[in-house]
């Protein structure tokens, strides 16, 4: 499965993006939720990685844990691929998502993952989760 | 692909790769219905609220949590320094997650089905293996009748994650009602 990012100026600006940076490969495409800026969101931080030349060498739109290595089939909204040092897994969530369920989200991803850490921080209007 | 629990009330309008759209007919041949949508409960709302507000106090609204080597998970707080300030363990959530849970009844037979189940249908809960129904109390339909569409999204890679039954594991489900030749998203869940 591979194809393009999908969606907006980001998706035009990563994929001509693509070629300037050197093999930056993007996977899959954002989910496909009924909330646009859900996608922008996802697509936008995807991007941001894909700026970051020679940094990454994988991005994935709503990959599973095990495609960057991980424990599990729990989908990401957005996971970046580092060539030295860590991994960025971002999970978009909504705004009206309620903390509990923020909580049982990453604690599900974390307890199957020993040792890692999980980070609900705001950006924009939106929060973002990063490990 | 239709969702193998509603094979017998779901005629395919149009499907993809990537969706099913399905229009909802009853076994008895009327195609109009009332809707139920479990909704939280007073006492949910209010102990949600209270854990939600007490939390925030504690951590605030960006928050980090950890999981030790044997996977045990923490909730922490750090200070402007980044030393860990505050540590406490998460055994299990305190209040029962709320599920979505989304039924129909058939105006003319009176006969009910299940569009969605939070619990058992759609991507996560299928592979958490996810075994157990929502168990609904009492169903309140609404008065009026209409015309139901289901659209369901799936991922193209769950092949590869030994599910017994793809057509369950969506990612997303879309739920329309038509009245008056007009249509309207009842719901749209994301399911992964
Ligand atoms: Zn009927």
């Amino acid at each position: 499965m591979s194809g393009a990012i999908i969606g907006g100026a980001t998706g035009a600006l990563t994929a001509g993006l693509n070629y300037a940076l050197g093999g930056v490969k993007i996977i899959g495409s954002a989910q496909k939720t009924g909330n646009l800026f859900h996608r922008f969101s996802s697509n936008v931080q995807a991007g941001k990685f894909a700026m970051q030349i020679g940094r990454y060498s994988e991005i994935g739109l709503n990959s599973k844990l095990k495609t960057v290595g991980l424990n599990g089939a729990k989908r990401l909204d957005v996971t970046a691929v580092a060539r030295i040092g860590k991994n960025k897994l971002i999970e978009v969530v909504s705004k009206t998502q309620t903390v509990l369920s923020q909580q049982n989200k990453i604690n599900a991803m974390i307890a199957s993952n020993p040792g890692t850490t999980g980070r609900v921080v705001s950006w924009a209007l939106q929060h973002w989760f990063y490990f | 692909m239709i969702p193998s629990y509603l094979k017998d009330i779901g005629k395919e309008i149009h499907s993809n790769k990537e969706s099913t759209k399905l229009k909802i007919i009853c076994t008895c041949g009327c195609d109009e219905f009332k809707l139920f949508r479990k909704k939280k409960s007073r006492e949910y709302i209010k102990l949600e609220k209270e854990y939600e507000e007490q939390f925030i106090k504690e951590f605030g609204r960006g928050f980090e949590m950890q999981s030790d080597l044997n996977g045990q998970v923490f909730v922490i707080k750090r200070n402007i320094f980044g030393k860990i300030v505050k540590k406490t363990e998460i055994k299990k959530l305190d209040i029962p997650l709320f599920k979505n849970f989304i039924s129909v009844k058939c105006s003319s037979c009176c006969r009910e089905y299940i569009l969605f189940d939070e619990n058992i249908h759609g991507y996560d809960a299928v592979i958490e293996k996810n075994q157990e129904s929502t168990i609904v109390e009492s169903k309140h339909y609404s008065d009026d009748s209409q015309k139901i569409e289901v659209i369901v999204y799936y991922n193209d890679d769950n092949e590869e994650e030994n599910i017994n039954d793809l057509s369950v594991a969506f990612g997303r489900i879309k739920i329309i009602k038509i009245t008056n030749n007009k249509k309207i998203t009842y719901c749209d869940f994301e399911c992964e």
